[in-house]
Formats: C-alpha cells, sequence, structure tokens
C-alpha cells in the first residue's frame, strides 16, 4: 500500500518525542551500540531513538499479522493478502511508543482472527482489524501502554497526555508545534502535517473518499461550537484544539476511510463522517476516562454503515418509485 | 443545454487516430452476427449457397416477419452458425465481384406509416433500438423520444462532427425521414466541442453534453432528457452512421452498406480512419496494418468493446472503432484479482447517473434480481456498466451479469414492487 510513504514521514516526527527521557533498558543499549548520543541530539540520534521504538513493534505486529493469514489462507486455500502488512502499520502507528511484546502480539492476533480471518479476510469484515487490535490492547492492557518513561503519564487519565493537562489546567497548546508533531501521543498520529501528506497522495491514488474525513471535520466543528456555547472546563475547548490534538486526524484520514469497514455510498459517507465526527466531541467532553475516544467512537461508526447504506438504498428505491409515477 | 460530467483520464492505449482522411478498405467477407439483434427471434430466408444481392433479406423475425436484416454484400451465404435453441450466432456471407443491389421505392409524401415500412423493407429497422433492454423496437411500437446519438468518448473513437460533414447531405436526408417516423421528441446529442451543421427543425432539438468518457453514452444521455418509466414506455436511440445509411436510401435508394471506423491502438502502425464494408472480416481490415507481436483486437473500444479473434472475428453493426493492442502491454492480466468487491470510491465516480455503484454491483454479484430493478437495472445495459467492471479490483465482469439479469427480468415478465 503506498500509504507507507505518509507512515514513514510520520514516524519520522515521532523520534522527536522519545529523545529526552531518561534512558534505560535493551533500546537504551542499542541506542548506545549505533552510537547516537540521547543527551545532545542531532538527526541521526534521534533517526536511531525513534526506530528503535517504531520498529520492533510494527516487526512483532507483522509477523503477527501474517502468521495468522498464513493459516486462514492454508485454510482457505486462497494466496496471502498483502493488505495485512498495512493492517500491522496502521495498528503501529496507533500504538503507544514503547509498548511491550505480549500486548503487541495478543491485539493483532485477537484482531487478525476475529475481525478478519472469520469473515473471509480483505474486504470482507465489518471492522478494521486494526482498530479491533488497537482497542483489544486498551481494554485489555491499559497500564502497559503508559507504563513506558517515554510518556509523563498525569494521574487519573488514560490516553494521550495533551487532553490530560487540558483537563487538569485549562492550558492551550502551541498550534504551530502540535501542526508538525512536536508533542506526545500514539506514535502515527501526532503530526498533523504527515497526515495531511499521506491524505493528499491517498486522494491522488484514488484510494479513499474524501467525504468521510469532510464529514467528519464537519461534524467535529459544528458540536464543538455547540459546546462552547454551553461553556465550562473542556466544553471551552476550541475546535482546532479537537482536531490538532488526540487521533482525530489520523484516525479520520486512516482508519475512517476504510472502504470495507465504512458506508459504500456517497451520501452514506457523508453521513457516517458527521456522526463520528459528532459522537467524538460527545465522548470527548463528558467521559474523561475516554480523553481521546477515537477508537471506540469509530468501532461504533463502522457498526453503523449497513445501516446508513440501508438507509440511502432505500432512499434511493424511492426517488426511482416516485418518478415513475410521475412519468408514467 | 449542456451539463459537465467528471472527466475521466483513459489510460495510454495509443495515439488517437488521423482523421484528417478517409481510407477505403474492402473486404471479402460480410458477417452478420446475432448478438448485434436483440430482441429477434431469428428465421433464415437465405440458406447456405444462395446468391443474395446487397439490401436482399436475408433474416427476419419469427414473429414480426416484416422486421427484415439485409445482407450488405453482394454474394453468396457461406455459412450460417447456429447456438443454443436456434438462436442464431453468426451469419457469414462471401462478397463477389458483381455489385447487384436492390434499390428500393422511396414514398413521395413521408408519413409514419411509410417512413416504418420504408425503414423495414430495406432491412434498416434493427437500427433502431430501445431502452429497457436494448432491444430492436417491435414494429408496433411508439417510443417516448427518438435519440441520436453523434457524440463518442470512447477512448480512440472517431469524431462523429467529421464524418457527418463528410456525409452531411446524407445525414439531412435522414434526419427528415426520421423526423417523419415518431411523433416523439427527437435529440440530438451531441458533443459541446464539436460542430454539426443541421437545418433547424421544430421537430429536432439539439442536446450538447460536455465531458470526457463516460459522457458520450447514450444511456447518460436518457437519463438526462427523458428517464424512462419503465411501465411500458420505451426510449428509442440510433447512431449517427446509421442516420446516414437511412439518408443514403433517401436519395440514392438503397442503404448505404459501409460504416467508418477508426483504426487505432498501441499495436496499430498507422491510426487513422478507414472506409469499410458493414460487417467486414477483422483479418481483412488488419491486414498490413498491425506492428509485429502479440496482439489484442477489440471490436469497438477497450472499455466496451468485444474481444474478437484476429482470424475469424468481424465487426460489430454498432462498432465505429477497432482497437489492437500488444498483448504484452495494457490489458494484461498480471496481477490476480481481489476477492470481495471493495467500495472505493473510483466505482461511485464513474457509475451512471443516479445509480448507487456498490449496492447494485452486490446485487449483480449475488444474482439478487429484485434488488438490482429497485436499484434501476433496468435503466442499463452492457456499456454503461463496462467502465465500473474495467476500474474495479475484481475483475468481475458486470456487464454480463447485468446481461444474465436482464434477460430473466424479460423472460419473467418481472417488475418493480410498489414500495
Amino acid at each position: 500500500m503506498p500509504v507507507l510513504v505518509a507512515a514513514v514521514i510520520n514516524t519520522g516526527y515521532q523520534y522527536l518525542s522519545a529523545f529526552d527521557k531518561s534512558l534505560e533498558g535493551w533500546r537504551e543499549g542499542f541506542i548506545e551500540f549505533f552510537g547516537a548520543d540521547p543527551l545532545n541530539a542531532g538527526v541521526y540520534d534521534i533517526l536511531v531513538a525513534g526506530l528503535i521504538h517504531v520498529l520492533p513493534v510494527f516487526a512483532m505486529a507483522a509477523v503477527t499479522a501474517g502468521f495468522c493469514e498464513r493459516i486462514f489462507s492454508a485454510y482457505r486455500q486462497r494466496p496471502i493478502d498483502p493488505g495485512i502488512i498495512y493492517t500491522a502499520l496502521l495498528f503501529t502507528l496507533l500504538m503507544p511508543p514503547g509498548t511491550g511484546v505480549i500486548p503487541v502480539v495478543f491485539g493483532m492476533t485477537f484482531a487478525m482472527v476475529f475481525a478478519h480471518g472469520v469473515f473471509g479476510g480483505e474486504g470482507k469484515s465489518f471492522l478494521n482489524p486494526a482498530l479491533v487490535a488497537v482497542a483489544v490492547v486498551q481494554i485489555t492492557f491499559p497500564a502497559a501502554l503508559t507504563d513506558h518513561s517515554v510518556w509523563t503519564s498525569l494521574n487519573g487519565y488514560a490516553g494521550t497526555r495533551d487532553f490530560a493537562v487540558f483537563h487538569e489546567q485549562g492550558v492551550d497548546l502551541d498550534i504551530w508545534q502540535t501542526f508538525l508533531g512536536n508533542r506526545q501521543g500514539l506514535m502515527g498520529t501526532t503530526s498533523i502535517l504527515a497526515i495531511l501528506l499521506g491524505f493528499a497522495f491517498m486522494l491522488y491514488a484514488r484510494i479513499i473518499s474524501w467525504r468521510v474525513p469532510a464529514g467528519m471535520l464537519a461534524g467535529l466543528v459544528v458540536m464543538t461550537l455547540i459546546c462552547n456555547m454551553i461553556g465550562g472546563g473542556i466544553l471551552d475547548m476550541p475546535w482546532y484544539s479537537h482536531v490538532m490534538l488526540g487521533s482525530f486526524a489520523f484516525a479520520a484520514v486512516f482508519i475512517a476511510t476504510d472502504p470495507s469497514s465504512s458506508s459504500a455510498t456517497n451520501p452514506g459517507r457523508w453521513a457516517q463522517g458527521i456522526l463520528a465526527g459528532v459522537l467524538l466531541v460527545f465522548m470527548r467532553v463528558v467521559n474523561p476516562s475516554h480523553p481521546d475516544s477515537v477508537v471506540p467512537v469509530l468501532l461504533l461508526v463502522s457498526m453503523t454503515a449497513p445501516l446508513i447504506d440501508h438507509i440511502v438504498i432505500w432512499f434511493n428505491i424511492r426517488r426511482r418509485y416516485i418518478r415513475r409515477r410521475h412519468h408514467g | 443545454m449542456q451539463l459537465r460530467l467528471q472527466n475521466w483520464s483513459d489510460a495510454d492505449v495509443g495515439s488517437n487516430p488521423d482523421m484528417s482522411k478517409v481510407d477505403t478498405k474492402t473486404s471479402t467477407r460480410a458477417t452478420l452476427l446475432g448478438s448485434d439483434y436483440r430482441g429477434l427471434k431469428f428465421q433464415i430466408l437465405a440458406d447456405e449457397g444462395t446468391r443474395v444481392s446487397a439490401g436482399q433479406p436475408v433474416i427476419c423475425d419469427r414473429r414480426f416477419p416484416q422486421v427484415l436484416i439485409a445482407s450488405p454484400v453482394s454474394g453468396v451465404v457461406a455459412k450460417v452458425q447456429r447456438g443454443n435453441r436456434r438462436s442464431l450466432v453468426a451469419l457469414q456471407i462471401d462478397a463477389d465481384d458483381e455489385q447487384r443491389s436492390i434499390d428500393f421505392d422511396i414514398p413521395q409524401q413521408l408519413n409514419p406509416q411509410n417512413a416504418r415500412q420504408l425503414m423495414q423493407q430495406a432491412g434498416l429497422w434493427p437500427a433502431l433500438r430501445s431502452r429497457p433492454f436494448g432491444n430492436v423496437p417491435e414494429t408496433d411500437a411508439e417510443p417516448k423520444a427518438l435519440l441520436i446519438s453523434a457524440m463518442d468518448t470512447q477512448p480512440l473513437a472517431p469524431d462523429p462532427a467529421r464524418i457527418i460533414a463528410e456525409y452531411s447531405d446524407l445525414f439531412a436526408a435522414g434526419l427528415t425521414l426520421l423526423c417523419s417516423l415518431v411523433e416523439a421528441p427527437i435529440y440530438l446529442c451531441k458533443s459541446a466541442q464539436s460542430k454539426i451543421d443541421i437545418d433547424k427543425s421544430p421537430r429536432l432539438q439539439v442536446a450538447e453534453f460536455d465531458g470526457a468518457h463516460p459522457a458520450g453514452l447514450v444511456g447518460r444521455h436518457i437519463h438526462t432528457l427523458c428517464p424512462v418509466a419503465f411501465d411500458g414506455k420505451q426510449v428509442w436511440h440510433i447512431g449517427y452512421q446509421d442516420v446516414i445509411s437511412l439518408g443514403h436510401l433517401m436519395t440514392n435508394r438503397s442503404p448505404w452498406q459501409q460504416r467508418v471506423v477508426s483504426l487505432a491502438g498501441s499495436a496499430v502502425k498507422n491510426p487513422r480512419l478507414v472506409r469499410v464494408p458493414l460487417g467486414a472480416s477483422i483479418a481483412d481490415i488488419t491486414s498490413s496494418e498491425l506492428k509485429e507481436g502479440q496482439t489484442q483486437i477489440y471490436s469497438g473500444s477497450m472499455i466496451s468493446g468485444v474481444r474478437v479473434d484476429h482470424r475469424f472475428g468481424s465487426l460489430g453493426r454498432f462498432h465505429h472503432q477497432l482497437t489492437a493492442v500488444s498483448a504484452d502491454g495494457f490489458g494484461a492480466e498480471s496481477n490476480t484479482p481481489a476477492a470481495a468487491l471493495i467500495a472505493i470510491p473510483e466505482l461511485d465516480k464513474l457509475a451512471p447517473p443516479g445509480i448507487l455503484a456498490v449496492p447494485l454491483l452486490r446485487a449483480l454479484l449475488v444474482g439478487d434480481v429484485e434488488r438490482a430493478l429497485e436499484l434501476g437495472a433496468l435503466e442499463l445495459v452492457e456499456e454503461d456498466l463496462a467502465l465500473l467492471s474495467y476500474s474495479c479490483p475484481t475483475r468481475n465482469d458486470y456487464a454480463a451479469l447485468l446481461r444474465k439479469m436482464l434477460e430473466q427480468i424479460e423472460r419473467e415478465g418481472l417488475s418493480i414492487r410498489k414500495s
């Protein structure tokens, strides 16, 4: 999948968030081995430090996904589907830096079996396997995700730090830094710039529909404006912060647009996007224990896709019927 | 009237044909293909070995014997190839050196009755096709509208305006005949960029369409001008070269038995327009025209054309182009097809107007006739879905699935449930 290009850019920015922490453990051994200096970091040091966080997770995810797919393809007598690499990549990018082996293998295995294999593989599942894997990891290993020294976690909050800070202090963020990706967060989701590049590329390659992200943005803005009118605490968070923070942008571009788990009609794509945007803000502001909320919202919205399509089809049939009566 | 449709960039299949002049090529054999005359029950009037003149009927319809199909050349019926259940696959006529042809009486004053009769006698009635189903219209049917298609957006297609300009008198005479044929509104569908000179007539409305393929498909024009209601009402359409043929009949008392087609594609040495006999054999048209190497030949375009054998194939009745591409280049099936129909947005972009692409394709794939009917299968024929088959990663032949379903609908007389 050509999205890899965008992902590489994305991870490039991710190195920044990894380098200035206290270093101990096997990753640090590698960093020393490659001669990178963690205290006086240059481009090379950042690259090494970043790769040492991204590559092991991706490798584990890819190997696990490949193993599961191998079993299913042998059983079904179908060729192995290269799309699983993309699934593993998305999963990796939605993991926090420093995720352990067990969460990765467990989450990936669960998703490859129950959100991919049992439905017949690529294009036949109704949920995005990468998203299912992330959800499973978040539910099963909530502590493992925030355990690493890279995270400066605040007590009482899960997920990305920016939200927690906003909840506590109400500080606003540095828009430009966030846009470039210099912040803490899930590995692939921090840099809005890189995500936009990936978006442009996928639109150019005609893989995804722009309607889902556009609908999500519209839903998010409208819902945030409503919240701003009510006001108070997190409700005051402006819409651009909602876009910039957490994994909204990444999910809107790479996850929600997955053609097999989203609506198959253009009006449906709009409806689904708007629904996702509205739900996302709603969940973010009323539920502080889920500051990001992207994963549960998208899972929920994916499940509504067949229903939305059903309604769109019903309108299409009805319009044809009315036309028939008028012209008849 | 103008309407802008989504642009579609076609892949590199060779350079456009040179349209500055038209070369004439001859063919020793003319073939009438059964698949070009949908909805007819064939009865052979001239068995193998019969000597026929150009314009002499060789096939008629069993139920409506007035519907005739005439031989395009003077020669001898060489072969009648039958298919399943007495259907006709092909009827081949070997041309001889004589130029025998039949002259028809042209009525002084045209009215709907004698115009119909004239078209039927001369074997030009099957030039008309009706929607839904794309059949030859029944002899006593009345359309809701008649569309004259003078726009062709298929890749490497000839420019209709260029050919009409060469035969402008005949085209005008053909239009006169059509204007007296039906009482329904008549639309001349042309590209907004092209110029076609015709006499202003209150009966004839000019509709202009804009954009790249599939903007030129007659299904799109019907959808815009007069959506078919599908409760027994039909829309008829006829191609511009058949109008020229009608004009030839009016002025020279015999139909025009030739077609101007573009001979193009990456395997063609000198892509250009050629004038060939109706139903000419592929071997005669392409002799000394193709580059060395394996070639794939399509009667029609890469997208909606029919793959034909370069030795035994022939040009289809309604095809205005012959595409020859290198078999090792474009169209080579290298990747394995995708396992499942994935709702890529491209499909919605290329779908016929008002049609939900993915739900319809799913209904076609699982053979759900009722759902396909509800989603507008009757508004379509094969060529409307050709582009979807062409760009869908699964490489399903949706056009064939649609035809199978349309046949079932026709056979069982299904109609849309009132919902």
